[in-house]
């Protein structure tokens, strides 16, 4: 094996000298399948494409790989089903690509546990079909669930249409087996509902978005599938109602499972709720909401209910941005941006604080989205550039700033990920 | 090794920052500090602190970085691991003076308290408002959020509303290196790494916490609550799984076994079936309209596993009535024994029936008698040993019983701990659930927060060779 320079140890950013070091692509080939060619173009991010793409059949695989790339000091990028990889600061180096997809397998499902283990690059849909014959579901109802990989739901911290019922994947959590940048594998967290041995790293690695492991495996507790469900959709008249519809619609009986506001130029704003439980309840609650909100509402079908779920991402925006604010701030949060910008796409997981805002044909120039962040500030929240090119990406910095604990955040990564291997300086804080 | 010189000194700095009526050092008052609720081991702090506020705690801090004395936090002292235990010495910083809340935010559904606010309390600022603050541990009545955080508490309505953790959203705590940081806030989603989470249920290691954001969660607008008595054991454990594969989540499912039966029927006279194996109580709990349905089903499902006896509480009076058998059975076993020791494990629910039976064994085996009452729904085991603490040869058979219950549950894919954490009592079974490299993981989160390991050091960790 060939000794690295103790001098590219130290030195941080392009630390992979295809000069100096063994060829990494012969030396992934020798454990792993690693394809080079044009099939690495579709692996690109913010006009980089890397070197080769990396596609492990098992965790073993997934190891040696890593401990090639640990050892290369060889930056690369997780990937899983390619919808959310997009969001991070440009990379410095981008040599690998490792795509989860072929690690998809069940691992363990015990219905009466309400318990289940399963490979990382499984889709979302995928394992919903292994869990509806027993009447169980996975809370977690994401965008474009045929192609997002529980692995990237998990590490990018996906919120789904019901996340303000169910809450975001890490509450659904409950152990996870990871391969460590240098190599190793780890398990963390217990196959049971209660457990507090030792700290929880599921949480630790469940929004890293793939800074500081790989998730291989996955152990979820699942719920049981509600016996009915109802959607309805009310048109909103004018931007003003959203602050009454907000306060008619916090009430503790309203124990909706979505509370989204969509606008768009066409459409103009509209109010979707989401009911679901016993048939009793929901009848009950559906007469509390027309009652609260005195609006007309239109019952939809299941494939509007997807398109709604799926909007803001299959939208073909130039520029977007997710928003973040205190629940009760959403409506603030809406309709100042909708005043700001009045040409954007909005979508609001209402009930949850979390914005989605999109541009389909003009970018915003770099001080108005600096505004947006600031008012997402103003409102005790924060601003994500999810979507732009490379160069405002860099003028405006994709996260915001992080409110405290930034040394912690530094030395977990020096610490899991000693040699800066996977997506340096693509997370929060050029972590 | 502190000398008496520098203990004096640590105690006039520290008098200096919280004032003199907040400190104490004089060692018979120290001696109710030397341990939490669990008394098997014990250590005398140097002195401890009682601030008001977090510019406080934050020089306390900064004061031991400065001299390398190990703090330790400290709420109401209810910990039954050992948690709040000075195992290295040092400065105790209790959190009981710091009790206000300090927001109820209902549009956000947020409660912002200091850390030392009781977890009770936080119900009661708003439960005119129709909320609550759900985990409901049994110490709720004294215990601190802060040390309900620390532990990453339950209690018996967490199989339907959670654990601790699924309800914080924001921290303030001050880091070992004396930084006051926020994390989190009262958003639904945070930047960079769950901070929030890694701290949940880290017992007092990562930073002294000093103020929690909690989410409220609406009061139930009706319950529904019933007790079962079955004469088998392995029936009322397929009650509760088939209640779950009913698509119910009941709020909670107690179990009481028939050592325990007898106990309580001494005391309490419930007129429980001499025979009786094991009693169930389910609450099932939501919006009134569903409610009767879920009930009926349930019942379905009870009388389908045999059930000889079902109780329905009509009112609230009834309801306390049905409950006191599950609350009062801990403390009824008394009459059974001098002395008890409760277990705390976890088994996945399918694995109960065999789980308990074989803890029978381990008590038969080791000459030794094991009580059990438990959550049920969620597979959160307290197996009580009965014995009496004052035959030795007794005690080393309930030591090693109690060993072989936490084996055997590990083996069944369970866990050490679900809600008392490790603390000092369980480090070294840590090795049961995890390799060398799952520690060294850990350790490096640890490392991350509290590089110089002087913030509650000689927790969770089992001894690690070559360490000293």
């Amino acid at each position: 094996m060939p000794s690295i320079p103790m001098r590219l140890r130290k030195q941080t950013g392009f630390v992979y000298n295809a000069d100096t070091m063994p060829d990494i692509v012969s030396e992934l080939k020798a454990v792993t399948t690693a394809e080079e060619g044009e099939g690495c173009t579709a692996y690109a991010l913010d006009g980089c494409v890397p070197q080769t793409v990396i596609k492990p059949a098992s965790v073993q695989e997934v190891r040696d790989a890593l401990e090639v790339c640990h050892r290369l000091q060889a930056p690369g990028v997780v990937w899983g089903g390619g919808s959310h990889v997009g969001i991070g600061s440009p990379l410095q180096q981008y040599l690998w690509a490792m795509d989860m997809r072929g690690l998809a397998s069940l691992k363990d499902y015990s219905p009466g546990d309400l318990v289940v283990t399963v490979e990382a690059g499984m889709t979302v849909s995928a394992l919903q079909s292994l869990l509806s014959p027993h009447h169980q579901w996975l809370p977690i109802d994401v965008p474009l669930p045929d192609v997002q990989t529980l692995g990237g739901v998990v590490a990018s911290q996906g919120a789904g249409l019901s996340c303000q019922r169910y809450g975001l994947p890490r509450e659904w959590l409950l152990a996870v087996r990871v391969v460590l940048a240098s190599g190793e594998g780890v398990k963390a967290g217990v196959g049971v509902v209660k457990n507090v041995a030792g700290y929880d790293l599921p949480r630790l690695f469940a929004g890293s978005w793939g800074t500081l492991g790989v998730l291989v495996e996955l152990t979820f507790k699942v719920a049981p599938l509600p016996e009915v469900s109802l959607a309805v959709r009310s048109d909103v008249a004018d931007v003003a109602r959203l602050f009454e519809l907000q306060d008619a619609l916090n009430h503790p009986l309203l124990q909706a499972e979505m509370l989204e506001v969509t606008y768009g130029r066409e459409e103009g704003w509209r109010l979707y709720c989401g009911l679901a439980g016993f048939e009793e309840d929901v009848r009950w609650q559906f007469d509390l909401l027309r009652e609260r909100t005195h609006s007309e509402w239109a019952q939809i079908e299941a494939d509007e209910v997807e398109w709604l779920r799926d909007r803001y991402l299959l939208a073909s925006a130039v520029c977007r941005c997710r928003c973040v604010v205190p629940p009760a701030q959403t409506a603030d949060m809406l309709v100042w941006t909708h005043q700001r910008f009045p040409d954007a796409n909005l979508q609001a997981h209402f009930g949850a604080g979390i914005v989605y805002v999109w541009w389909e044909e003009t970018v915003p120039d770099v001080q108005a989205l600096r505004e947006l962040r600031a008012q997402a500030h103003a409102l005790e929240g924060f601003c994500v550039l999810e979507k732009a090119s490379a160069e405002i990406k860099r003028e405006v910095g994709v996260w915001d700033a992080v409110r405290g604990g930034v040394g912690v955040l530094r030395r977990l990564k020096e610490g899991f990920d000693p040699h800066g291997i996977l997506a340096p300086g693509r997370f929060v804080e050029g972590l | 090794m502190i000398t008496q010189t520098a203990s004096e000194s640590l105690v006039r700095d520290l008098e200096r920052i919280v004032g003199a009526d907040a400190v104490l050092c004089d060692p018979f008052e120290l001696l109710v500090y030397e341990c939490d609720a669990y008394t098997i081991e014990k250590a005398v702090p140097q002195a401890v602190v009682f601030p008001t506020e977090t510019e406080q705690v934050q020089q306390v801090v900064q004061l031991c970085n400065r001299l390398g004395v190990p703090f330790v936090p400290r709420g109401a002292g209810t910990g039954l691991s050992g948690g709040a235990l000075a195992k290295q010495g040092g400065v105790v910083i209790c959190t009981s003076r710091m009790t206000r809340i300090l927001e109820v935010d209902i549009p956000n559904r947020r409660i912002t308290a200091q850390a030392g606010a009781i977890n009770l309390d936080l119900t009661k600022a708003v439960k005119a408002q129709g909320y609550h603050y759900a985990p409901d541990p049994s110490s709720q009545m004294v215990s601190t959020i802060g040390g309900n955080v620390a532990e990453n508490a339950g209690g018996p309505h967490t199989l339907k509303y959670g654990v601790t953790v699924n309800h914080i959203t924001g921290l303030e705590v001050v880091l070992p290196d004396g930084e006051v940081a926020w994390l989190g806030g009262k958003c639904e989603q945070s930047l960079g790494y769950d901070l929030v989470g890694v701290f949940t249920g880290s017992e007092g290691t990562l930073g002294i916490l000093t103020t929690v954001i909690a989410k409220l969660t609406p009061l139930p607008q009706g319950w529904r609550t019933m007790l079962a008595v079955y004469p088998r054991l392995e029936e009322a454990c397929q009650t509760v799984s088939d209640i779950i594969a009913a698509g119910i989540v009941p709020a909670a499912m107690e179990m009481i076994d028939r050592t325990t039966l007898q106990a309580v029927e001494a005391a309490f006279r419930f007129g429980f079936p001499q025979d009786a194996d094991a009693v169930l109580v389910i609450e099932l709990d939501g919006l009134e309209a569903g409610l009767d349905r879920q009930m009926q089903r349930v019942l379905d499902i009870c009388r389908a596993n045999g059930a000889e006896e079902i109780r329905l509480a009509r009112d609230e009076e009834e309801r306390t009535r049905l409950w006191t058998a599950r609350k009062k059975a801990v403390g009824s076993l008394g009459r059974l024994a001098p002395s008890t020791v409760t277990q705390d494990t976890v088994v996945p629910r399918s694995k109960l029936p065999q789980v308990l039976r074989r803890i029978m064994e381990i008590g038969q085996e080791h000459g030794v008698r094991i009580a059990n009452v438990f959550h049920a729904g969620d597979g959160s085991l307290h197996p009580i040993v009965l014995f009496d603490e004052r035959d030795p040869e007794e005690v080393r058979r309930v030591r090693a019983a109690n060993d072989a219950i936490v084996k055997l549950c590990v083996q069944m894919g369970g866990s050490i701990t679900g809600e008392h954490g490790v603390g000092v009592e369980k480090a070294e079974y840590m090795r049961l659930l995890y390799s060398e490299t799952d520690l060294k993981a850990m350790r490096l989160v640890h490392d991350a927060f509290d590089p110089q390991d002087l913030c509650n050091p000689g927790k969770i960790f089992p001894h690690m060779e070559g360490a000293e």
